[in-house]
């Protein structure tokens, strides 16, 4: 008897899993029926890895399904980035990256995927980025320092976090326009390179966030930055084009999933994001962690990063960047 | 506000009900973590992350400290115990801490580990409160050049990792430092010795390599050995250093202590460096080296005492300047942006409850550690006397679960297998893996330095020469090289001496 009832238990368990695979296999016609999975192309530490996960915590509210969230940041993304292009589009597998891994890598290296093997669902944000020098060295503008620049040709070096970043290009776009000679000394990261600076081993770095405390304590001064308009934080400081410089830091952090996926789901995600970035915590994070809040549509943002693939590669041409050679 | 004054509101901070349980939990989730080979303290620090979101940011840096120095007490477990280190900083204790588990002295090794990082983490934490202004203004100094000079420094130390043959290990030495050129560039930005492999493209990765090499290799070479271990025969002998094994113990205790403290600053150095340089200093200081490898309690004592050290001197350069000098000083430093403070030279003057109550927390966490850690040697020990068949294969477990954690792909379970088979086979042949993970580390340490000095110099090789520092460190390498021939022109004079009598 006791036998018997074990066994009816089994199988009432064995029933219970059946139909829970069942419910997983259905497709409903309400997306989404299940957890989504996102993979963050970053590590953890940073900015974007915590500000994803912030967005996608207060998107859930509007999609009703919670997101499974996993970081793999091998490659500056590109791992991930390549997994994911072989998902199937269903909405139900996206990653939140940077529009780096997809306009920038893939035309520095080999990789196997396109930026057209995907289709983009929205940017929240960008990191900022901008040129530092120490407070104690005599240049207070930009132009100050081209000057100088122009003057002492081979004499000024700069950090940053590798070469190809914007930042990289950003100082090679001035080297350009104004014929003068600095070097670049790259280095593994953002913090490292500023670290460089901080003890004054090269002349500025071309960096991101990671000087703003120390700008604010008067140890490092912020020339110029690589934005459409003046940081809120820092009204002083101009941008590069008011300085005569057009060019703008075009790296956003964005979601993405693989080609294909139906236009109403992608529809819906860009939604559900969009509304996640009213919320008034998400809107206070971004300000503590130094993000440029910034929108576009899935629309909008695909034609946005065409267009800056397009003037990416002619940078890249006319910089001379090493690029890996084509395998034939 | 005095110095004391500082410290009594730190320890009321910390004796927070709130503060003292998620120092508690930070500790004891840290020792697990530790324990287990693969997992490391960043995964469980960014897992944890969003939960912390709701609590102080006081209350979140206590949690994650509590973590990040767990690790260092729990590496050394696995490391003594199976051979396999729980850690990358662990790495090293393996090669005297198992030897003294053969001989039945397990418990000992776990003491003394525990107690050189309860002691090495006591002066790191002096250390942070009294000059980590000033050190962290002083490590700025360091640029590329000193980098490359100093890095030279550590390389010579490869030769003192050899146990037998000093040609092997500089082989070894040789071939970490070609598979840590693996990746991208740095100059360039391109890949290079990928083969075409987008997983290869940050390189084959640490924690694979070092897990592959250890842990793996160590379960193949025991697949061949017949299931009776020699471990379980050797009798326990005592489950608490004795006094002699203090007395051998206690220099390096504070030798690796200050090794730990200085490498920690350093942006970039860190835990797993510091345990390989202090097991060398150790080796090298040492009156009869040849005790090292076969059990010596030093060779535990030091590098352990080194990476706890390490681990609390790396909070300085985040605390006092904002620099994270490693990735989980990276998430510590997010953990802070997220609660809106800017890591930065403000940042004591600004947050005085943040820093003394972390502070303070160090030194009850440190103080729990030891409280939970001692009790705990009793029921480590008798790990080993789980049969192998149930052990191994759980450790095989946790070995994967732990390096697919890292990336969430299945490529570095590749990485891991190819280098069991390879660490496998060089066991065979009498090649030691130390002084291949000492490389694989040092060596795009190097190569960067090298590259960004001549760079900056404009390609002049002067530079290493005409900065103090870098020609400082530079003359102590030649030095160090010349070392390693003195004992055989003492051997020839000896022989001289003897032919002329």
């Amino acid at each position: 008897m006791k036998r018997i009832r074990w066994n009816m238990g089994k199988g009432m368990i064995l029933c219970g899993f059946l139909l829970l695979l069942m419910c997983g296999l259905s497709y409903a016609q309400e997306f989404p029926t299940k957890p989504i999975n996102m993979v963050i192309t970053f590590s953890p530490g940073g900015s974007a890895d915590p500000s994803m996960r912030l967005l996608a915590s207060k998107a859930e509210k509007f999609l009703g399904q919670p997101f499974v969230t996993t970081n793999n940041g091998g490659g500056g993304g590109s791992v991930a980035m390549t997994i994911l292009s072989k998902e199937r589009p269903d909405g139900y597998h996206i990653s939140g990256c940077s529009s780096t891994s997809l306009i920038r890598i893939p035309q520095f290296r080999e990789v196997p995927y396109k930026h057209e093997d995907f289709v983009p669902i929205m940017h929240f944000g960008a990191p900022p980025s901008g040129l530092v020098v120490k407070a104690d060295s005599p240049w207070k503008t930009l132009k100050e320092f081209v000057e100088y620049a122009k003057k002492n040709p081979g004499k000024v070096t700069y950090s940053s976090m590798g070469i190809g970043s914007p930042m990289h290009l950003a100082m090679e776009f001035i080297a350009k326009q104004e014929g003068i000679q600095w070097t670049h000394v790259p280095y593994p990261g953002s913090g490292p390179a500023f670290t460089a600076v901080l003890g004054g081993h090269v002349t500025a770095q071309s960096g991101s966030s990671e000087s703003y405390p120390h700008v604010r304590a008067g140890t490092i001064r912020l020339l110029a930055i690589h934005h459409e308009k003046r940081f809120k934080s820092f009204p002083d400081v101009p941008t590069f084009r008011e300085m005569g410089y057009d060019f703008i830091n075009e790296s956003v952090f964005m979601f993405a999933g693989p080609k294909g996926i139906p236009p109403s789901i992608v529809k819906r995600l860009d939604e559900a994001f969009r509304k996640g970035m009213e919320d008034p915590e998400f809107i206070q994070t971004m300000e503590k962690m130094e993000i440029v809040v910034s929108y576009r549509n899935s629309e909008d943002l695909k034609k946005y990063l065409e267009e800056a693939y397009d003037r990416l590669g002619k940078m890249i041409r006319e910089l001379k960047l090493p690029k890996e050679p084509e395998k034939k | 506000m005095g110095f004391f004054d500082n410290i009594l509101y730190g320890f009321q901070i910390t004796f927070q009900p709130i503060n003292f349980l998620f120092c508690g939990i930070g500790v004891l989730m840290g020792t697990l973590v530790g324990v287990l080979p693969g997992i490391g303290p960043a995964g469980a620090m960014a897992l944890l992350l969003p939960a912390t979101f709701q609590f102080s940011p006081t209350s979140t840096l206590i949690l994650l400290a509590g973590i990040y120095y767990g690790v260092q007490y729990g590496g050394s477990t696995t490391s003594i115990l199976v051979n396999i280190p729980g850690e990358a900083s662990s790495v090293v204790t393996c090669i005297d801490g198992h030897q003294m588990a053969r001989q039945g002295r397990a418990g000992p090794a776990l003491g003394i580990a525990a107690w050189g990082s309860f002691i090495a983490g006591t002066i790191a934490n002096l250390g942070l409160m009294f000059v980590a202004i000033p050190l962290a203004y002083a490590a700025l100094r360091l640029g590329p050049p000193e980098y490359f000079s100093l890095m030279c420094m550590g390389l010579i130390i490869v030769t003192y990792l050899a146990q037998h043959s000093v040609l092997k290990a500089i082989m070894m030495a040789l071939v970490g430092i070609i598979l840590g050129s693996i990746g991208l560039d740095l100059i360039t930005g391109l890949p290079r010795f990928t083969l075409g492999i987008n997983e290869l493209t940050d390189g084959a990765g640490m924690i694979p390599l070092v897990i592959g090499l250890f842990g793996i290799s160590e379960i193949l070479e025991n697949l061949e050995k017949s299931l009776e271990r020699d471990v379980f025969k050797a009798p326990l002998k005592n489950l608490w250093p004795s006094l002699k094994d203090w007395t051998q113990a206690k220099w390096a205790i504070v030798r690796g202590s200050i090794i730990g403290f200085i490498l920690g600053i350093l942006p970039g150095g860190g835990a797993v460096i510091s345990s390989f340089v202090s097991y060398a200093v150790e080796k090298k200081v040492s009156r009869n080296p040849e005790r090292f490898g076969k059990g010596a309690i030093e060779g535990v004592a030091s590098p352990e005492s080194a990476n706890n050290a390490s681990a609390g001197a790396s909070l300085i350069p985040l605390l006092s300047l904002g620099i994270p000098p490693n990735p989980i000083m990276a998430i510590f430093f997010t953990a802070l942006m997220i609660h809106g403070i800017q890591p930065g030279p403000l940042l004591i003057k600004q947050y005085p409850d943040l820093f003394w109550g972390l502070v303070a927390s160090l030194y009850l966490g440190n103080a729990l550690l030891l409280i939970l850690n001692l009790p705990l040697i009793g029921i480590w020990v008798k790990v080993l006397r789980i049969p192998y068949k149930i052990l191994f294969p759980l450790i095989l477990l946790f070995c994967l679960i732990g390096v697919y954690s890292i990336n969430n792909v299945t490529f570095d379970l590749y990485v891991m297998i190819f280098f069991g088979v390879l660490g496998w086979m060089m066991r065979k042949f009498g090649y030691e893996p130390a002084p291949l993970v000492l490389a694989y580390v040092l060596g795009p340490l190097l190569e960067n330095a090298l590259r960004q000095s001549l760079l900056i110099s404009q390609g002049s090789f002067l530079i290493f020469i005409t900065r103090p520092i870098s020609a400082a460190a530079l003359g102590i390498a030649f030095l160090l090289l010349l070392s390693n021939f003195f004992p055989y022109f003492r051997m020839r004079r000896r022989e001289y001496e003897k032919f002329n009598e």
